[in-house]
């Protein structure tokens, strides 16, 4: 499995490794003289690679813990959306709905309406604690948004 | 350098500085005791807050805050058998058996002293090794600084990763990232794709924070099952005393495995999660009774302890003479430096020597102070931070990854890319690509850049431009010293198998 996806891998990278090759025709001499020499390197290291993964013996199973992706892509979408409305929904509240959001996500046990109101109330302690200490004394930038 | 050293200690006896120098070891004493946070996830973690400090007080800061992470991680390795930091993956040989049959304070006393001291071991190297190396680097042209990167590729790239190839691939992708935006030289805009937001380059931090701490914020959520347990500690009247004189008696491990932290984080790349397994090798090596290694006794803990604190200062004499990271965390440290508008590299101790020798003073004093902090907060810290489940872990630290990322150019663009980039890391880190290589690779590739064109430049006189780069004899040193690092893999596979048959003498 792990070789199968060194091998697509590989082929990924000398893609990749192609497609910067063609942007570096109109640039300077000076300009493309150490893009290209990574390049080629990363070309025959991925050719290598690729050879290697028919000849290796395969890695035992169960080395690495498997993780559940179906979390992390909910979780990366979630981080996304934040990201998008945190200069719109403001630090303090899309912090909190964003956090409680993982927290629920990631929570083992069944939802009760104490620990969702719990969690939300742990949220907006730590953030404004955390807009205060480090916003306001510290003078840290933080995103600004319609609500604080 | 008399002089130097005394201004430095003249500006760090202040109230302020030192309260500043225990607000990090806190940060970094809670940060380090988290497990799954490194070292140098708490110091890129902590590093916005300290943009509205003078240059100097950021470092001390983050210094302090390093020196304790590194410490920290030894809480959760002896408490709950989970290494805080990577550095600490040999404390939990012995820390946790001797935890399990209540002896935890104990075991924490023990890192505490050995971590002091090996802590102290480093930077007493940093204070007096570091400018005669300085004076040597000042004599680099861009031939030797081309080499030197090299040489920095070479070194994490096989020590880095159980796959030599995979270890270089990374170095290559870091490189390759490092070249976007404007030429170094030349001034012409590559690989941007049409975003102008991309023509300044990535920012160092950002893609650091990226790299190392989204990817572990992710497995934490991909496992979110997994469970801490705490094993409650039994008090014992004069047990500090006592485990002070037990600790000092052992000077022969107490000093061999500092000095090899010492070393071990002066290699390019080589940070505290090899020191402390080489140390622990050494110790069992060493011993009169091996067997007795990972049933709970005092000199495992001594010697990983010891070793990776001692990295600290080691790691950071390549940082201040050549601009090159010893250890990942230098890597942030290195971001930092260019950030307050200090270049990395032997001119810190000519032009900034004030703010050099102040940072390293308050290293000193901060390893110091992490005795106090460490016995009184400490106990406190690690029943709590311990216990933190995963579900408020794992959102906190993309939270700090966010905020980190926002506050150093005030930019929204710098948080998706360094989502981005934390995303392509952990899907890296899942086909076997670690972040050292490629981080370094980043620090490295404008470095190598600028000292590739412009010895080709100066080449253009010669008959044959190539030929620049081994005229000097500093050139061919560091030549020869990244052929010897490239053999290394050889090496450490020898030493593998001879670390695997004493493992497997002590697990029986």
């Amino acid at each position: 499995m792990k070789l199968k996806a060194d091998r697509i891998f590989a082929i990924i990278l000398i893609l990749v490794a192609i497609v910067f090759w063609t942007q570096t025709k109109e640039l300077q001499y000076k300009c493309y003289i150490f893009p290209r020499l990574i390049l080629i390197m990363l070309i025959i290291l991925s050719a290598v690679m690729f050879v290697q993964s028919f000849f290796k013996k395969s890695m035992p199973k169960g080395k690495l813990p498997k993780d559940n992706l179906k979390y992390i892509v909910i979780s990366i979408i979630i981080v996304f959306v934040w990201i998008a409305l945190i200069n719109v929904l403001g630090f303090i509240t899309s912090g909190v709905i964003f956090l409680s959001s993982l927290t629920f996500l990631l929570d083992l046990q069944r939802l009760t309406i104490k620990k969702v109101v719990s969690t939300i109330l742990i949220y907006i302690l730590v953030l404004i604690a955390f807009w205060i200490a480090f916003h306001k004394f510290l003078l840290v930038p933080l995103p600004t948004g319609h609500f604080i | 350098m008399i002089e130097a050293l005394s201004g430095a200690l003249h500006h760090i006896f202040t109230v302020k500085i030192f309260l500043m120098i225990i607000a990090g070891l806190f940060g970094g004493l809670l940060t380090g005791a988290l497990p799954g946070l490194t070292a140098t996830m708490a110091v890129a973690l902590l590093v916005p807050f300290t943009f509205t400090m003078e240059p100097t007080e950021g470092l001390i800061v983050l210094g302090a805050i390093y020196m304790s992470s590194i410490y920290g991680g030894s809480f959760s390795a002896i408490l709950v058998n989970t290494p805080g930091t990577p550095s600490s993956i040999g404390t939990t040989f012995d820390g946790y058996p001797m935890a399990k049959r209540g002896e935890g304070d104990r075991a924490v006393l023990i890192a505490t002293f050995a971590s002091v001291y090996g802590g102290i071991i480093g930077v007493l190297f940093l204070l007096f090794l570091a400018p005669p190396l300085a004076k040597v680097a000042l004599k680099f042209g861009p031939p030797e600084y081309f080499w030197m990167a090299v040489f920095g590729i070479t070194i994490i790239s096989s020590l880095a990763s159980k796959n030599i190839i995979k270890g270089f691939i990374g170095g290559a992708i870091g490189l390759l990232i490092s070249t976007i935006g404007i030429a170094p030289i030349g001034g012409d805009v590559r690989f941007t794709a049409g975003f102008s937001q991309l023509q300044g380059g990535i920012e160092l931090i950002v893609a650091l924070i990226g790299f190392f701490c989204i990817p572990e914020a992710l497995t934490m959520i991909g496992q979110r099952g997994k469970k801490f347990h705490l094993t409650e500690a039994k008090r014992k009247k004069g047990i500090f005393l006592q485990t002070f004189k037990d600790v000092m008696k052992k000077q022969g491990n107490l000093l061999r495995s500092s000095i090899l932290g010492t070393i071990v984080g002066i290699l390019p790349g080589a940070g505290g999660s090899i020191a402390n397994l080489v140390a622990y090798n050494e110790a069992v090596r060493v011993s009169k009774e091996p067997e007795k290694f990972g049933t709970g006794i005092i000199d495992g803990i001594i010697a990983t302890e010891s070793s990776n604190n001692a990295v600290v200062g080691g790691g950071m004499i390549p940082l201040v003479t050549l601009g090159i990271p010893g250890a990942p965390p230098d890597a942030v440290l290195y971001g930092v430096l260019l950030l307050q508008g200090l270049r990395p590299g032997p001119e810190l101790f000519t032009t900034h020597s004030h703010v050099i020798y102040t940072f390293i003073i308050s290293l000193f004093f901060a390893t110091i102070f992490m005795l106090p902090v460490g016995v009184i907060a400490g106990k406190v810290l690690h029943k709590t931070v311990v216990r933190l489940p995963v579900r408020f872990l794992a959102p906190l630290i993309i939270f700090l990854t966010i905020i980190g990322s926002y506050s150093i150019r005030n930019n929204i663009t710098d948080v998706y890319i360094m989502l981005t980039l934390g995303v392509l890391g952990y899907i890296l880190k899942r086909l076997g690509f670690h972040p050292g290589p490629i981080t370094l690779g980043l620090i490295l590739g404008p470095i190598g850049e600028a000292g590739f064109v412009q010895a080709l430049l100066i080449g253009e006189m010669l008959p044959n431009k190539w030929m620049i780069f081994f005229k000097s004899p500093i050139s061919w040193i560091l030549i020869i010293l990244s052929l010897l690092s490239l053999s290394w893999p050889l090496f450490a596979k020898k030493l593998a198998k001879e670390w695997k048959v004493k493992g497997d003498e002590v697990e029986g």
